[in-house]
């Protein structure tokens, strides 16, 4: 699995590597525009969360590009003429993106650093904006996985297991609206741990609904 | 005790195979393929020949009954069968942007058996560029290109799916002669799957006739050019019933006929006392023809 691993992402290297390169051009203007305009633009934290989320959107649509291409030439009929059985392939599908999304989340982390490096300071909330915008973005990576697998179920004419995604799917979206609006009422010192470990819990829960659902597959021709 | 061992060594087993799509169902199918023998699956366009074949690569689980490949169950999940399974379709999964090079380089290290030397042999047989982008491939060499890579774990049995579809004469003639080349050292059990016709002449020793997903005749393909017959004749006598025949034209006493039974048909005509009888020989193509426009009602005769 790890040699499949290693070599989607040496492949798709090209687009992660232009994908972050667009999105360190975009935050490079936005911190110029952010300095020029001084104390009519936004709060310190507001700022980092905007250049934080362009660094990681990118690798995040790189991800979902990558999922289309590796769909398009058919790469799970290659990998079924080796040792792979369907569980190794749910693992690269899962892993590959997220970790193109890990370069995200270490680019916005570096960014982090190099304002502390400039202003010698760093809000506790400008990390809390970063990461609740990360959260969300890997939430819906892994929602948009967890779609893609309940519709090939769905094709496939496995109706449990696509109810069972189209459940976990909607279950999931609940789950995190009820803690959004508990959070935005009940403000409190806890709303953004409460925030992060909603994301965290309902990524986690739709990545492992991907795995059993790719590994209940019937057809792997694409 | 015979039977037990040719079962474990049977290069694949159908076993009451099913798999149901909307508006289309594929079997129940039972079928044995010999070491040694090239089998071609012979069909019209959706009459079921790739879901065949994807059931017996692993890649679609049937709904009922499975497939062996010299013993092991075929099953996604499972691995052992794959050492022994080469499979050309018309996807090979090929990294696009990657080189020919690169591509047989990382199956090197995924497909465990992997001969380099074998790999690069055939590459260079098929004189298939290895520097150049499987993207920029044409059809004819990322054929071969599949050929090799379903080659280089030295498989005992190859699937191939329509290799020729698609591709020009000239190009079409030059992947005939690889694929030749490579069943003629009779170490591969070879399924073929076709509704190019000609191609059963050169390759196959035996043809399965596959309509509506049943397969509707088995046989072997000198077996059959043996009974089937063209024959014209001058016959006064009107709505003659003639044995064996499946195709019947006439034009006032001037009869032309296809029989699947060259003797009976014959016999009777001798007996009828028919005049100018000229009898000529079909091809494999002309017969194929034949039976997949009758289907199964020339099958259960014929069987």
């Amino acid at each position: 699995m790890w040699h499949a691993l290693r070599a989607d992402l040496a492949y798709f290297r090209p687009y992660l590597l232009g994908g972050l390169g667009l999105a360190i051009g975009v935050v490079i203007i936005v911190s110029v525009v952010f300095f020029a305009v001084g104390e009519d633009g936004p709060p310190s934290h507001a700022a980092a969360g905007i250049r934080g989320m362009f660094l990681m959107m990118a690798p995040m649509i790189v991800g979902f590009i990558v999922q289309g291409l590796r769909s398009e030439e058919r790469r799970v009929r290659l990998l079924l003429a080796g040792p792979l059985t369907p569980r190794h392939l749910a693992g690269v599908n899962v892993l590959v993106p997220i970790i193109m999304f890990g370069a995200g989340v270490l680019a916005a982390a570096l960014m982090l650093g190099v304002d502390f490096l400039v202003t010698g300071k760093l809000a506790p909330e400008s990390l809390h904006i970063v990461g609740y915008v990360g959260g969300m973005m890997f939430m819906m990576q892994m929602i948009g996985l967890l779609v893609q697998e309940a519709a090939a179920a769905h094709r496939q004419r496995r109706r449990r297991a696509a109810a069972a995604g189209w459940a976990s799917f909607s279950g999931g979206v609940l789950l995190l609206a009820a803690i959004t609006v508990a959070v935005v009422f009940l403000q409190g010192p806890n709303s953004w741990p409460t925030l992060h470990i909603g994301n965290l819990l309902v990524a986690i829960a739709a990545m492992i609904a991907t795995v059993v659902l790719y590994t209940g597959r019937t057809d792997f021709t694409r | 005790m015979n039977d037990g061992r040719a079962e474990a060594t049977a290069a694949a087993r159908l076993s009451g195979l099913t798999k149901s799509f909307s508006g289309f169902q594929l079997g129940p199918l039972d079928l044995v393929l010999e070491p040694g023998t090239v089998l071609a699956l012979v069909g019209p366009n959706g009459a079921g020949k790739t879901t065949t074949l994807n059931c017996m690569a692993g890649l679609i689980v049937p709904d009922e009954g499975g497939t062996e490949v010299y013993g092991s169950p075929v099953h996604p999940a499972r691995t052992e069968y794959r050492r022994d399974v080469g499979y050309v379709g018309e996807e090979s999964g090929f990294f696009q942007r990657w080189t020919t090079g690169r591509n047989l380089d990382y199956l090197a290290k995924l497909l465990p058996g992997w001969s380099h030397d074998r790999a690069h042999r055939l590459a260079e047989r098929f004189a298939l560029p290895l520097d150049k982008p499987v993207s920029k491939l044409s059809r004819g060499n990322r054929t071969k290109l599949a050929l090799v890579a379903a080659l280089g774990h030295g498989p005992r049995l190859l699937l191939l799916d329509e290799p020729t579809a698609g591709l020009d004469p000239v190009v079409r003639a030059e992947v005939l002669d690889v694929l030749w080349e490579i069943i003629e050292d009779g170490q591969h059990a070879v399924l073929y799957s076709t509704h190019i016709l000609s191609d059963i002449n050169r390759l196959a020793d035996e043809l399965a006739f596959l309509r509506d997903g049943q397969i509707v005749l088995r046989t072997g393909r000198d077996k059959l050019s043996e009974s089937w017959r063209r024959v014209s004749f001058r016959l006064e006598e009107e709505n003659v019933e003639l044995a064996g025949v499946v195709e019947h034209r006439q034009v006032r006493a001037e009869h032309q006929v296809i029989t699947r039974n060259a003797e009976a048909t014959m016999q009777q005509l001798t007996e009828l006392g028919a005049e100018a009888v000229e009898v000529s020989r079909m091809s494999v193509d002309e017969i194929a023809v034949q039976i997949l426009k009758e289907g199964h009602h020339v099958a259960r005769v014929e069987s």
